[in-house]
């Protein structure tokens, strides 16, 4: 009895699904970030789940610079959510609308 | 290539990889869970860093060691440290129960869609009849797959452009940081009007009061100079 492949790629779809979940039904901007990190990460684990199958090492130069960009995500999303709390007491994704045309 | 592999049945830890690989996948799904569900973000970015961990320990499960380590460091290292510094900065920030619930219709829609999201995957990994994973070579090189050695060699080899690439997507982001972060009095004030002028009724009542202050200024110096005269 082994773990195949098959096993970390559906956790990874597992993790995604409820990172999504995440971003659809929570209201606070923080958590909706910490939710788009839950998603990067999974997707994460697929690829380096399929560098290790293939035994190329191209999913794991993937996955180090999509770490590399997730950071500077965060940098720039906590950036702007600094920002708006400056603005206002509430950081509700649904009363954000400033953009609004 | 670490002691710990996975897919080699002939070898004497096989069996305990199987526990290995159960315990961490229903640790990252725990926390997973607990990121969505708690209501106090400090609870949700600590829940992050236990999937953040778990996922750690399944990529050394998987033979990469300085993936398994880099996530360590830069994930639970960096970005859950300042996660949880924003959200000591910003004081405590919990949705309202009054918001729990203002979508009522939605909730349940979310849930549903992230289920079948789920179940949509799954079926597809389920039907997909994944190869068995190959013994990984070494690079030619020398060195074992999934080492920083391996890594390194990569990045300043075959991928200097990505490499490269990613050092100016950091610079950009670390600028954008300061830029949004530290801006001066200045900037501030403005957007603070540009948000106040949105509402028609509120900039209604400012030209009021500062109409109100202009004829009580005018008609104290009216009486200042009657009191003069």
């Amino acid at each position: 009895m082994h773990v195949s492949v098959d096993w970390y790629v559906a956790l990874s779809a597992i993790l995604f699904a409820i990172g999504a979940a995440g971003v659809m039904l929570r209201r606070n901007a923080l958590v909706v970030l910490l939710s788009i990190e839950l998603m990067l990460n999974a997707g994460n684990l697929s690829l380096v789940a399929f560098s290790r199958t293939w035994g190329v090492q191209d999913g794991q130069i993937f996955a180090i610079t999509v770490m590399a960009i997730a950071a500077s995500e965060v940098v720039v999303g906590l950036g702007i959510v600094v920002a708006l709390s400056h603005l206002r007491r509430e950081l509700d994704t649904d009363e954000l609308v400033e953009l609004h045309g | 290539m670490n002691p710990i592999v996975a897919w080699n049945p002939e070898l004497p830890g096989a069996p305990f990889v199987v526990i290995l690989f159960a315990l961490f996948s229903l640790l990252a799904i725990f926390g997973a869970v607990r990121v969505v569900t708690a209501s106090d973000p400090f609870i949700s970015a600590l829940s992050l860093l236990f999937n953040f961990v778990s996922l750690g320990a399944l990529y050394l499960l998987l033979g990469q060691d300085f993936v398994a380590i880099s996530q360590i460091l830069v994930y639970a290292g960096a970005v859950v440290v300042l996660f949880l510094f924003v959200i000591a900065y910003l004081g405590d920030r919990r949705e309202l129960a009054a918001d729990a619930t203002r979508g009522k219709l939605l909730r349940p829609a979310g849930v549903l869609a992230s289920v079948a999201l789920a179940l949509v995957l799954v079926s597809a990994v389920a039907a997909a009849k994944l190869p068995t994973p190959v013994t990984p070579q070494k690079t030619d090189a020398g060195f074992a797959f999934g080492s920083p050695q391996a890594i390194g060699e990569a990045f300043m080899t075959k991928y200097i452009l990505i490499f490269e690439a990613t050092s100016v997507v950091l610079l950009v982001a670390a600028i954008g940081g300061v830029v949004l972060g530290l801006t001066g009095r200045a900037r501030h004030d403005r957007l603070r009007k540009l948000m106040q002028t949105r509402s028609a009724d509120q900039q209604k009542r400012l030209h009021d009061v500062r109409e109100r202050e202009l004829r009580d200024e005018r008609s104290a110096v009216a009486f200042d100079e009657e009191v003069r005269g």
